[in-house]
């Protein structure tokens, strides 16, 4: 027993240091992989990156130093090029920025709308009622400088950066008209809307709303737009999704909102997840007018979510073409020096489940293109029906009713 | 069990003590004296790094959140990156090229390749255009013509590519297929299915024309080009002719010494070009003596298609006033590119140097106005003629007289 615990001592101290050495040395290592991590990390095969720009640095005419900003930047678009998705994107903190607002609907500015040539940049239009307005801002005046900072080799989209800011905050155009001397213009910044949609009654009961994009504002607008036209003495309405690249998901939900009051906008299934059913928010109070939705090759995205939606729940009908057929899901990631990564994560099925990527959205009553350009015939077409009050119930009856009308007026 | 006591607590403290020194020496040797087994950045400047983050946040989302039904190629998105980063530096001429690519392209400037056998050029709106079929290739007898626009290859958009890149897609094996949709210049837009052959690039041609006078056209500074134009030159030399027509048109460069070799056999002494880098530092290319052709009257025809070293033997000539040019404004690349192959067989095509003729002129982006301009119309193309070449040798009678 003795003689056991003898000769066990010393292989217990032995195995002990050996542990500690080798536990100390992979920590030791994890500390270097750590200390290196921030320099070269990714998958080991990433060293061809850094050769790359290495022999760049070293060997690439140019006549200034690189710009690691700039390459940083192409390498991270390049990258999420390689992985072959149109939706998947990269953009700088200027772009990212601009693409913001128009997502928000609104931004502190001027009411300009900027346009860019060999010349400079100009002031291409000026929108009514605001500051640029009042200052006496005219079409085709060249903006010189914006407070300090000299417009001559920045971009369009950077010198319309620089015209935004906080609401209630001056900033200073430098302005060149008719190659004049230049006049410096103080003007104070006030809140621009991007309205998303814009609506009229087409027929004493018809009211007509036409969807640009969703923005963060559109369901406040469409709302409005459905309050305003109720007062008019519309009693039905014609959604008008055509050219509708899409937008924010949620406006687009908000929407649905006002038309349905329940059920399921869309479905999403994300990577190595199980389906999510997003529902339409719950209203007591629904639109109940026939509805309308014209739809075509341009619809896209967001706009095919309310298309398919309508469609689904028999909630109206869809007069036109095919839509595009997107049905990717893209997020908008910030990263940390402002720029953004848009990233495909999901696909979205329609209410009742359709796949609608590459499929898209097929109208119950289909429009061709063909015919006189000068004549909106889908927009007639639904027109028409409205009034002929057989929209008020979409059923496959009325559909074929419908589209034997339309077949026989054709001949 | 007092004694025992005792000894275990210095039996521990023995222990602890070895255990303490054994990690202590472990993690000493694994911090500092080995280093961690990764392929470290050679670009240790901390603050391209901390500007490099980004691309890592970027990478990061696409592992965690990108959707695709398919495995992700972080091969590909490598390249991507590589690809992504060159371009940024705004220059058309520094490229990157996959492992593929590269083997193709060194193929090219050896002369010879699997292909329809058209040489062509980028255009400024990024198509590439048909510079000039080779005659019985494939591509000729399938109708392309000097100045059609290809506009897709297989079903590929081209516009925004690389030149390389676009190459690369006309290739393929020998006896495949290749569909190019094509514009030719009535604007009629038509699909061409074309099967590749084994190209023998002509590099040279030499005749013997009317009234003394020797003509050689170089449509490559490949590799074979020097001897070429040698023994283009020894064969028209022995019918003793009284002037020469050197013919650049279309030749869309290759090597620099080939440049230098080709412009030697006509000059004597002076300069055949001036190179400099980005350091601003300047290297001098004299001519040297023993040219083959440097006293007879010469008339060098050059086009928009006359690029790069094309461009060195056409502003040697000029500069060094022992020639015409006649025809159209070259091309307009004046920069140096050498090919570096990366550890894993891919290589970057960088530009390393602007070139400038004898007389200090710059070429990049505005190539040089021929001395006596002429231009050669589609219509002329059609009908077989070429007045640029009856300009020359009108020229060179006149001269004679």
């Amino acid at each position: 027993m003795l003689a056991k615990h003898r000769i066990a001592y010393p292989m217990v101290a032995l195995v002990l240091v050996v542990a500690m050495f080798c536990g100390g040395l992979a920590l030791g290592w994890e500390a270097d992989r750590r200390r290196l991590g921030r320099f070269s990390r990714g998958p080991e095969d990433f060293g061809l990156f850094w050769e790359a720009w290495d022999r760049l640095e070293r060997m690439f005419w140019s006549p200034a130093e690189l710009h690691a900003e700039r390459m940083t930047y192409g390498a991270t678009r390049g990258m999420l090029q390689a992985l072959g998705d149109p939706y998947t994107s990269f953009f700088e903190p200027a772009e990212h920025q601009l693409n913001a607002d128009r997502l928000r609907g609104e931004f502190g500015g001027i009411g300009v709308q900027l346009g860019g040539d060999r010349t400079g940049v100009f002031v291409a239009s000026v929108f009514p009622d605001s500051p640029a307005e009042a200052a006496g801002l005219l079409v085709g005046d060249i903006l010189v400088a914006v407070g300090r900072e000299a417009t001559a080799g920045l971009a369009v989209d950077d010198v319309r950066l620089l015209l935004r800011g906080p609401v209630g905050s001056v900033v200073e155009l430098t302005l060149e008209r008719h190659g004049g001397r230049p006049v410096t213009v103080p003007i104070q910044r006030q809140e621009i809307e991007i309205p998303s949609l814009e609506w009229e009654l087409l027929q004493p009961k018809v009211g007509y709303v036409q969807l640009r994009f969703f923005s963060d504002r559109t369901p406040k607008e469409f709302a409005q737009a459905l309050r305003s036209l109720s007062t008019e003495g519309a009693s039905a309405l014609i959604l008008d999704l055509r050219g509708n690249g899409g937008g924010v998901v949620e406006a687009a939900v908000g929407v649905l909102g006002e038309l349905l009051g329940k059920g399921i906008a869309y479905r999403e299934v994300a990577k190595g997840e199980a389906e999510t059913r997003y529902p339409v928010p719950f209203r007591t109070e629904v639109l109940s007018w026939p509805l309308a939705v014209l739809v075509d090759a341009g619809t896209a995205s967001s706009a095919e979510i309310v298309a398919a939606a309508v469609r689904d729940n028999g909630r109206g009908l869809l007069y036109g073409q095919t839509t595009f057929g997107k049905g990717s899901v893209q997020a908008v990631f910030p990263l940390e020096d402002g720029s953004s990564v848009h990233l495909t994560v999901g696909r979205w099925l329609s209410s009742d489940g359709h796949a609608i990527e590459d499929l898209g959205v097929v109208p119950d009553i289909p429009i061709g293109i063909d015919g006189d350009p000068n004549e909106d015939q889908v927009l007639q077409a639904a027109l028409s029906d409205l009034q002929s009050g057989l929209v008020q119930q979409p059923s496959p009856v009325t559909i074929a009713l419908l589209c034997n009308m339309k077949a026989m007026s054709v001949k | 069990m007092m004694l025992s006591f005792r000894k275990w607590v210095s039996v521990a403290l023995v222990l602890f003590f070895l255990a303490g020194t054994a990690f202590t020496a472990g993690f000493g040797i694994g911090r500092y004296v080995l280093p961690y087994p990764e392929t470290p950045s050679p670009v240790s400047d901390e603050s391209v790094q901390e500007q490099f983050r980004i691309f890592w946040q970027a990478w990061d989302l696409v592992e965690d959140r990108f959707y695709t039904e398919e495995a992700l190629d972080t091969q590909e998105m490598i390249y991507g990156a590589v690809r992504g980063m060159v371009e940024s530096l705004g220059d058309r001429h520094t490229v990157f090229l996959t492992p593929e690519q590269a083997d193709l392209f060194r193929e090219d400037l050896e002369g010879e390749f699997g292909g329809i056998g058209v040489t062509v050029a980028m255009t400024e709106e990024g198509w590439l255009r048909v510079v000039k079929p080779i005659p019985d290739s494939p591509g000729e007898q399938a109708g392309l013509r000097s100045g059609d626009i290809i506009l897709e290859v297989d079903g590929i958009w081209i516009q925004g590519m690389s030149l390389v890149e676009a190459i690369s897609l006309i290739r393929g094996p020998e006896g495949s297929t290749v569909a190019v949709r094509v514009r030719s210049s009535d604007g009629l837009e038509r699909q061409a299915s074309i099967v590749r052959a084994q190209i023998e690039v002509p590099t040279t041609e030499s005749r013997m024309l009317e009234q003394g006078i020797a003509y050689l056209a170089v449509y490559d500074c490949n590799a074979q080009a020097t001897k070429g134009v040698r023994e283009g030159l020894d064969d028209l030399l022995q019918n003793s002719p009284a002037a020469l027509i050197l013919d650049l048109r279309g030749n869309p460069g290759g090597y620099l010494h080939v440049a230098k070799e080709i412009a030697n056999e006509f000059l004597d002494d002076g300069r055949i070009l001036i190179e400099r880098d980005s350091s601003g530092r300047e290297t001098v290319h004299p001519a040297s003596r023993g040219g083959r052709a440097t006293g007879i009257p010469l008339v060098v025809l050059v086009d928009a298609g006359s690029a790069s070293a094309a461009e060195i033997i056409a502003g040697a000539i000029q500069d060094n006033g022992r020639g015409v040019l006649v025809g159209q404004t070259t091309f307009g690349k004046g920069s140096v590119q050498v090919t570096e192959r990366l550890s894993d067989g891919s290589a970057l095509q960088v530009t390393i140097r602007r070139w400038y003729t004898p007389a200090d002129r710059l070429i990049e982006g505005q190539g040089l106005m021929p001395d006596v301009p002429v231009t050669m119309s589609e219509d002329d193309f059609q009908a077989g003629r070429d007045p640029q070449l009856e300009r020359a040798i009108q020229l060179l009678l006149s001269q004679m007289v």
